[in-house]
């Protein structure tokens, strides 16, 4: 393209200068479209702590890849949180905010930070020797008139940080969100951010074991009170 | 080395002067360029001896030897069209182009953003919720990376409703979390998220200055303040419920 008489001709330093601010002008202009989303996940965590007014957190786990999301589970400043990791491509990595945690004992129940169909609950222990656990979760709840009470019972084994991951094994695979269990669940995640159905029950108990297979310490929690009589 | 293309004006003589210039300079994605640039210097010169009235033949042989000697002509070209510069050239258009297209395809996906809503979010006090100011409001506090400022405090038989701009330079970060809000009033009484008694939101999609709002449900009817408390960031603010006068934001 030929450049009008009135405007300089920029010899290949000048051009390279040129190109280098046009690129980076480009650039913020495409990362501000895309809502400053983070290019790693590790600061898109970090970015959403300081958001809530921590200091970067230590990711204890990360799920794997379901599709652009993933679970991170962390801990920073006296607080374990979860949160739900999304990736928009290879370099916009965005957090959903928050789920925390303030640990009342050794043993923290953590919760997936998704609105429905949680597939997993997270324990971490400070405990010495802990080999291995078995959780056992209770859920009830009146659904459609009926009610709906059972007991998930999980077992896992701690990863480095002491984190267990325990997998909840639908009772009904075929289940669909309006489903007993399904409204169940999702009433389990809605009671994590603060709004319980008054019907609603969940209550947590961990058996943790040494390696010779010994019960060494048991974490009990209604995590929240039905209001009706049992 | 690529050949000197053929051309029907070029002789044989000029073509191979031009490949021996072309062989001293190293960066190739210039050679199209400088033989061009040649051939017209050597087509004037043709030219202009020609209209002086030499035969086209002496005309061409001495234009070629008004250029000069290959090797020095081709050396001194190879300085002016370095290397490294030439690829850092290339790197900066390549660079330019990739970042033109990222940022079509991300207008083309998202729109351009709405960066008035940045710098002076929309409040819905007086649009959406047509309360009036009857709580003093408190001077602006640090909130960890936000500077925090209270516009409008309303409170009525316990119920509570104020609006709050947040601000912070780090464009990068969203609204400030407010999942974590507790309260205490002057009678002791606590409210949080257990109890559902106070909640806060804040803009979406905002950066630099965002709108905040806090509600709190079923308080206590008359405490003469309440402080509302941020578990996780640490920071708090008092409102002087006692007045009951018109705040200043």
């Amino acid at each position: 393209m030929r450049l009008p008489r009135l405007l300089p001709r920029l010899n290949r330093r000048q051009k390279i200068l040129r190109n280098f601010l046009a690129a980076v002008l480009l650039v913020f202009l495409a990362w501000a479209v895309n809502d400053f989303r983070a290019p790693t996940a590790n600061l898109a965590l970090r970015w959403r702590a300081e958001e809530y007014g921590l200091s970067a957190p230590e990711v204890l786990y990360r799920s794997t890849w379901e599709g652009d999301q993933r679970d991170v589970v962390f801990r920073t400043e006296g607080f374990y949180g979860t949160a739900r990791e999304t990736r928009y491509s290879w370099l916009e990595y965005t957090e959903s905010s928050f789920l925390l945690v303030e640990p009342e004992g050794p043993v923290v129940f953590l919760q997936e930070s998704r609105g429905m169909d949680p597939e997993a609950v997270y324990v971490c222990a400070d405990l010495p020797d802990d080999a291995g656990a078995v959780c056992a979760l209770r859920l009830r709840e009146i659904v459609n008139g009926s009610e709906f009470d059972e007991t998930y019972t999980m077992e896992a084994e701690p990863n480095a940080y002491g984190l267990y991951r325990f997998v909840l094994e639908r009772k009904d695979p075929d289940g669909h969100l309006n489903s007993p269990e399904g409204a169940t669940l999702w009433e389990f995640q809605h009671a994590a951010r603060g709004s319980v159905d008054p019907d609603f029950m969940a209550h947590v108990t961990v058996t943790f074991y040494d390696t010779g297979g010994r019960e060494i310490h048991t974490y009990e929690k209604t995590l929240w009170n039905p209001q009706r009589e049992e | 080395m690529k050949e000197v293309r053929a051309d029907i004006h070029v002789n044989d003589v000029w073509r191979d002067w031009m490949r021996e210039v072309l062989e001293q300079v190293r960066f190739r994605p210039d050679h199209k360029d400088i033989q061009k640039e040649l051939l017209a210097h050597l087509e004037d010169g043709r030219a202009d001896l020609v209209r002086l009235g030499y035969p086209r033949d002496l005309a061409e042989e001495r234009a070629l030897q008004a250029m000069g000697d290959a090797k020095t002509v081709g050396q001194a070209l190879d300085q002016a069209h370095r290397p490294w510069l030439g690829w850092l050239w290339l790197a900066s258009r390549a660079l330019a182009v990739l970042a033109l297209v990222w940022t079509l395809w991300a207008v083309w996906g998202n729109g351009l953003p709405d960066v008035r809503e940045w710098i002076e979010p929309s409040s819905t006090w007086e649009s959406e919720y047509g309360y009036a100011d009857n709580v003093s409001c408190p001077p602006p506090f640090q909130a960890g990376a936000y500077t925090v400022t209270v516009d409008h405090a309303y409170f009525d038989r316990g119920f509570l409703y104020i609006e709050m701009t947040a601000e912070t330079p780090k464009f990068w970060l969203g609204p400030p979390g407010l999942d974590n809000l507790e309260a205490v009033d002057s009678r002791g009484v606590r409210y949080g998220r257990e109890n559902a008694s106070i909640m806060g939101q804040s803009t979406f999609h905002g950066h630099i200055r965002h709108k905040l709002h806090i509600f709190g449900y079923n308080l206590a009817e008359d405490p003469a303040w309440i402080e509302i408390r941020h578990k996780t960031a640490g920071w708090s603010f008092r409102l002087d419920l006692s007045q009951g006068e018109e705040g200043a934001p």
